[in-house]
């Protein structure tokens, strides 16, 4: 998979980024390590400046106060960039690294949520997102904001060394740089290596994450257990983590192989530049002062030398990473119309829809043509796969369709603003939300302008046979679900509570899917024929899957295939004799008392 | 291990290089030859390579230790999994140590081995470093070594104060990972789109992360500051050493080899009691892991039973039992008794909350009745193993799990010893009504199913459910335990299901709770539960007559539909 932006590109992004989000502390960071950078120099010259002294005593000058001048400077150099690490870790730790962290999952949280709803079916994408994700949890983009401060910080150190050692003899330059070559060569082609493999790893471990996961999830650990197939995934588990191992083994073998005749190159070049420094002194081309300064200038440079390499080593893979949440920050958006509406003024239109999921080639709508008019009570039948929900999707414009228009009132979706169209609509998914937050906001969420208002909550709860829960819980702001600390719900409860929400909202449509599969018979009824009389006033959609209820619709629409095979009353459609009557009885016998197994 | 040596060699590398010096302002004073300095020179060297070499050794020392200690590590971590007692999984007091031990701790916990290793291996390096002053004066060796102690007590103060924090903190990251995934997920977007509450959940996830966020940096400057103080008593101490031999050197005390070498080395002690602290401060975070990790491994664990008495005909008692979740006040069943004969076909009715499920679970042996018992064949299921169970029943779960493997795998679960059978597994499916789906995928069993792998085919509810039966169907169990097995399918496939559950079901005996009271016409005999006991008992037409619950319930589900063909019965 290419890049698409190229290192330059990302670490150029990551910079606007981190300065916008912490302007303080990016800045501060990059100073640390430009003093810290310069510090090896400055002090193999205060050095160099206090050993020339000493050996000056021999020859009998008095070099005290001279001495014990740059010693002052030289203990002082140290607490000054001590003290001036110590603000900057604090900054960087809290700046750079945690609320960055948290300035780029806001963000990837924020163009979630401005995606097109159409792309969480789309595999590739949902990948993506993960792969953004994982470079954020990794902290990948602080990293990479701080490792190119400490590549500049040592490339500044190590030129600046160089270029003093060069003032005592230039033949320090070409020793310095041999001594440093080999480890450069040896670390970006093991680097290249490196990454390759783990890259071709990137399959596994997400297996490995994802064979994790039901280890330690609930839902599947009850199943593994009561069925028994825990062993099999554990070993599956153990099996891909030693496969996984083996090859970084591997890899780690070649690399400290390689890493030992990098080291041996690069003592053979500490001890080149002993030797020189050695031939210098003994011709008093320097002075043992300066000798002295020099070894110890020399092994600092190695040193950073080494530790710039290894960042350099890392930086492909962080930048692979940083180049998925970037990709992933440039998806395009939900498009949005601009024209505001006020509700729901005669009907909603479908013509000629006709939809087909991402990296799919089958139609999972085809030519659907459909009038709701407003007031309408509408049941859209059908069964698994006949295209329900998809249709529902397509209603409320959150899919868009890949042929034919929806209209509201004879305007195009496409042109409207449809944040003003879902101020008027409510909704009961199928795969609804239990929130792990309090009562209050369970329901209210879908009304925020209304949280304080606790009639109206109270409302909505008895109208879905919840009342027993305000006695229950006694206040409103009590916490649900077992994760928090709060009380569990069961299944239905969740499912009533669901509907409460959706009633909560003052809507003028209200579309349910499957509203009540989680239900027991009594409560459905109950909740059905109190809905349908709410509804009164409303424009309502429901899907479902019982047959019974649609006696109560204005119009049923049949589907099947995709495709809309009947619509019509429940009168109309039994003397046809078609596809809703074949469900219709497939339901029906059921509960005919004669009707036994 | 180069880490000690190096912390060895380092203060031996020091002492050379001053002799080095030493010898060369010798040499140059024309007092010695030039071999000792060659010779001083080249035992350097030597030395410096000797390090190295063990370095080459070390790492391939260090990744093979690795190895085994992830290898270890995660085998005891899984297996622990296996073992965990199922209600861990719901207490929210371990939630946090779960998900910790969940996020593969193997590699973090490996990390702080080994940077308590370095951090020794510092600690010795500083310590020989110290030594060599002692040829300055005892002193400074003896008030470096008394300044070490309080500057230790001070880092672990730091860290003492940066884990309490964090311990402190899990809960509310916790809520942030969950407000994160309720913008991460398609389903409550779509959801928050429609209400328009997403910026709502954004504002709730910032302010929890600021409030994190502002007590984090608040703790880290407050125990920075432990790390800062005894830094600083270092430097102090270089600075009196560095006055101290400058004064030495001025009266010639010592040899400018020594000065040479012990001006570089109080630089290089500061540098490492810096990084010491910041190498310490580090460990804080990964430190809290290990105590996580023994409180993980101290979790209670299910028994393990080895029972080998084969369960013919298995005829199952619940005996009085009452039962309440663990952590919470509410008692779910109430002294229920219910007995189901071999092989016989019962059903389950009630309200939503009686408790249906829960019978489920205790029967799996997911949970332990507070009181009361639940035998099969007369022995306690208590002292069952999970294995004798599996053979008994297979369950489908109301919430059953989609697996993001093949599709062999997928219906094998249900009895492993026929996963590579594939006429039974085609045979299975065929009874859970899956044909269609074995079909449309090319006949290949082994297609990846799910989201996981690029070429995963992802299916719909209604299909997962009909593998999740198949699944059932695979086994030999004596029992099929179904929690609402029709509910995401629709009314002619659910029509089906019951056709094929008839059929299925000849030789097996089955539990069933639906709601869909039709499908209590299939049973031989129905329990109506209410309150957490069994109210109404009977069939189908006993239960009718009876006019109580059950009948009332089934008035309300067929007044939907239109009975008036039939006329009034």
């Amino acid at each position: 998979m290419r890049n698409k932006y190229n290192a330059i590109q990302i670490i150029a992004k990551v910079y606007k980024l981190t300065l916008k989000a912490v302007p303080l502390s990016g800045v501060l960071g990059v100073i640390n390590y430009l003093a810290q950078g310069l510090f090896p120099a400055f002090t193999l010259l205060i050095l160099a400046q206090l050993f020339e002294a000493a050996n000056s005593l021999k020859e009998g000058v008095d070099t005290l106060s001279k001495m014990v001048f740059y010693g002052i400077l030289f203990v002082s150099a140290y607490a000054i960039v001590y003290i001036l690490q110590f603000v900057s870790s604090i900054s960087i730790n809290a700046g750079i690294f945690e609320r960055c962290t948290s300035f780029y999952k806001l963000k990837l949280s924020e163009k979630t949520a401005r995606l097109p709803l159409i792309l969480f079916e789309n595999a590739d994408v949902l990948n993506l997102q993960n792969r953004a994700r994982a470079c954020i949890n990794d902290e990948n983009l602080s990293v990479i904001y701080m490792s190119s401060a400490v590549f500049i910080t040592s490339g500044i150190s190590i030129i600046s060394s160089i270029t003093v050692l060069a003032t005592y003899n230039t033949w320090f330059v070409p020793i310095s740089l041999l001594s440093v070559i080999p480890y450069f060569i040896v670390r970006t082609v093991r680097g290249k290596e490196f990454y390759k493999l783990k890259k071709a790893q990137v399959k596994k471990e997400r297996r490995l994450g994802y064979l994790w996961g039901l280890f330690n999830n609930k839902q599947t650990v009850k199943e593994m257990r009561v069925i028994g197939f825990d062993e099999y995934l554990s070993s599956k588990w153990i099996e891909t983590r030693n496969e996984v191992n083996e090859e970084l083994w591997q890899q780690s073998v070649k690399d400290g192989k390689s890493l030992l005749i990098c080291d041996t190159i690069k003592i053979v070049g500490y001890g080149a530049s002993i030797l020189l420094s050695l031939f210098l002194v003994m011709n008093s081309k320097i002075s043992i002062g300066v000798f002295g300064a020099c070894i110890a200038a020399f092994k600092a440079m190695q040193e950073a030398a080494k530790s710039f390499l290894i960042d350099l080593g890392n930086m492909p893979e962080k930048i692979a990473f940083a180049n998925e949440y970037f990709e992933f920050l440039d998806l395009s958006e939900d498009l949005n119309g601009q024209e505001k509406i006020k509700g729901l003024e005669s009907k909603i239109s479908l013509e000629g829809i006709s939809f087909t999921y991402p990296n799919s080639n089958k139609y999972a709508l085809k030519d659907v043509s459909l009038t709701i008019n407003k007031g309408e009570k509408v049941v859209i039948l059908g069964e698994n796969g006949s295209g329900k929900t998809t249709l529902s999707k397509l209603l409320v414009g959150l899919y868009p369709p890949s042929n034919g228009k929806v209209l509201y009132d004879n305007i195009s979706l496409d042109s409207i603003d449809k944040n003003s169209l879902y101020t008027y609509i409510s909704v009961v998914p199928q795969n609804f939300v239990s929130y792990r937050l309090s009562l209050r906001e369970n329901i209210a969420i879908s009304d925020l302008s209304h949280i304080n208002d606790d009639l109206q909550i109270k409302n909505s709860l008895k109208l879905s046979g919840l009342e027993s829960i305000i006695d229950e819980f006694g206040n409103l702001e009590e916490q649900l679900g077992r994760e928090f600390g709060g009380t569990e719900l069961s299944g239905g409860q969740w499912q009533k509570l669901a509907i409460a929400r959706s009633l909560f909202k003052s809507s003028e449509l209200i579309l349910l899917d499957e509203p009540t599969s989680a239900l027991d018979p009594l409560i459905e009824t109950e909740i059905l024929t109190k809905f349908i009389d709410i509804a009164k006033e409303k424009t309502a959609i429901i899907i479902s899957h019982r047959v019974g209820l649609c006696k109560l619709a204005d119009k049923i629409v049949v589907m099947r295939d995709g495709k809309i095979c009947e619509i019509g009353t429940h009168e109309t459609l039994i003397k046809n004799n078609g596809e809703y009557t074949r469900l219709y009885i497939s339901q029906e016998r059921w509960y005919r008392e004669e009707c036994m197994i | 291990m180069q880490g000690f040596l190096t912390a060895i060699l380092t203060p031996m590398n020091i002492y050379f290089t001053q002799m080095l010096i030493d010898n060369i302002e010798r040499y140059m004073n024309g007092s010695i030859s030039i071999w000792p300095v060659f010779g001083l020179f080249f035992v350097l060297i030597l030395s410096v390579l000797f390090l190295a070499s063990t370095g080459l050794f070390d790492s391939i020392i260090n990744i093979s230790l690795q190895r085994k200690i992830n290898q270890n590590l995660t085998t005891v971590i899984v297996q622990k999994f296996r073992k965990l007692d199922y209600c861990c999984f719901e207490d929210k007091d371990i939630a946090d140590t779960i998900s910790r031990m969940g996020n593969s701790p193997q590699d973090k916990i490996l990390n702080i081995f080994l940077n308590t290793l370095n951090n020794i291996a510092i600690l010795i390096s500083i310590f020989g470093t110290a030594i060599i002053f002692v040829q300055v004066s005892i002193w400074f060796s003896v008030i470096f070594l008394l300044i070490l102690i309080p500057l230790l007590w001070l880092n672990f103060k730091a860290i003492d104060m940066m884990n309490t924090m964090f311990n402190s903190q899990s809960e509310q990251e916790r809520r942030l990972g969950y407000l994160g995934s309720l913008l991460d997920t398609k389903d409550s977007i779509y959801e928050l789109k429609i209400f328009g509450a997403i910026d709502y959940i954004l504002a709730k996830w910032r302010a929890i992360n600021k409030k994190v966020l502002d007590e984090r940096v608040k703790t880290t400057i407050r125990s920075q500051k432990y790390f800062a103080v005894s830094t600083f008593l270092i430097i102090i101490w270089a600075g009196f050493v560095v006055i101290s031999l400058i004064g030495k050197i001025y009266y010639s005390t010592i040899s400018i080899g020594a000065f040479v070498a012990l001006i570089g080395s109080a630089g290089t002690i500061v540098g490492l009691s810096e990084s010491l602290s910041r190498s310490f401060s580090s460990l804080s975070q990964q430190h809290l892991l290990i105590k996580h990790y023994y409180t993980f491994l101290s979790l209670p664990e299910i028994e393990n039973i080895n029972s080998n008495v084969e369960l013919f005909e298995p005829h199952i008692i619940f005996d009085n039992v009452y039962f309440t979740y663990p952590k919470t006040n509410k008692e779910i069943l109430k002294g229920f008794s219910m007995e189901i004969l071999p092989n016989q076909r019962i059903s389950l009715v009630g309200e939503n909350g009686a408790g249906k499920s829960t019978i489920i679970k205790l029967l799996c042996k997911l949970y332990k009745p507070t009181s009361g018992r639940i035998t099969i064949n007369g022995i306690d299921i208590s002292e069952l193993s999970a294995e004798q169970l599996n053979k008994v029943y297979s369950v489908v779960f109301q919430d059953f799990a989609s697996y993001s493997l093949t599709l062999r795998e997928n219906i094998a679960f249900g009895d492993l010893t026929k996963i590579e059978n594939d006429e039974s597994i085609i045979k299975a499916m065929h009874q859970g009504l899956a044909s269609e789906i074995l079909v449309s995928l090319s006949n290949n069993l082994d297609t990846n199913l799910g989201k996981l792998e690029g070429d995963g085919i992802d299916l719909s509810g209604g299909q997962w459910q009909r593998i999740a039966i198949s699944r059932a169907c695979l086994s030999d169990s004596s029992f099929v335990i179904l929690d609402e097995p029709t509910s995401s399918l629709d009314p002619s496939a659910e029509n089906e299901m019951y056709q094929t559950f008839s059929e299925v079901l000849k030789n097996k005996g089955c539990i069933m709770i639906s709601h869909r009271l039709a499908s209590a016409k299939l049973a031989d005999k129905i329990f109506v539960i209410d309150g957490g006991v069994v109210v109404e008992k009977g069939t189908h037409a006993e239960l009718i007559s009876q006019k109580g619950l059950y009948e009332y319930m089934f008035r309300s589900q067929s007044s939907w539909y239109n009975i008036e063909s039939i006329s009034e019965e």
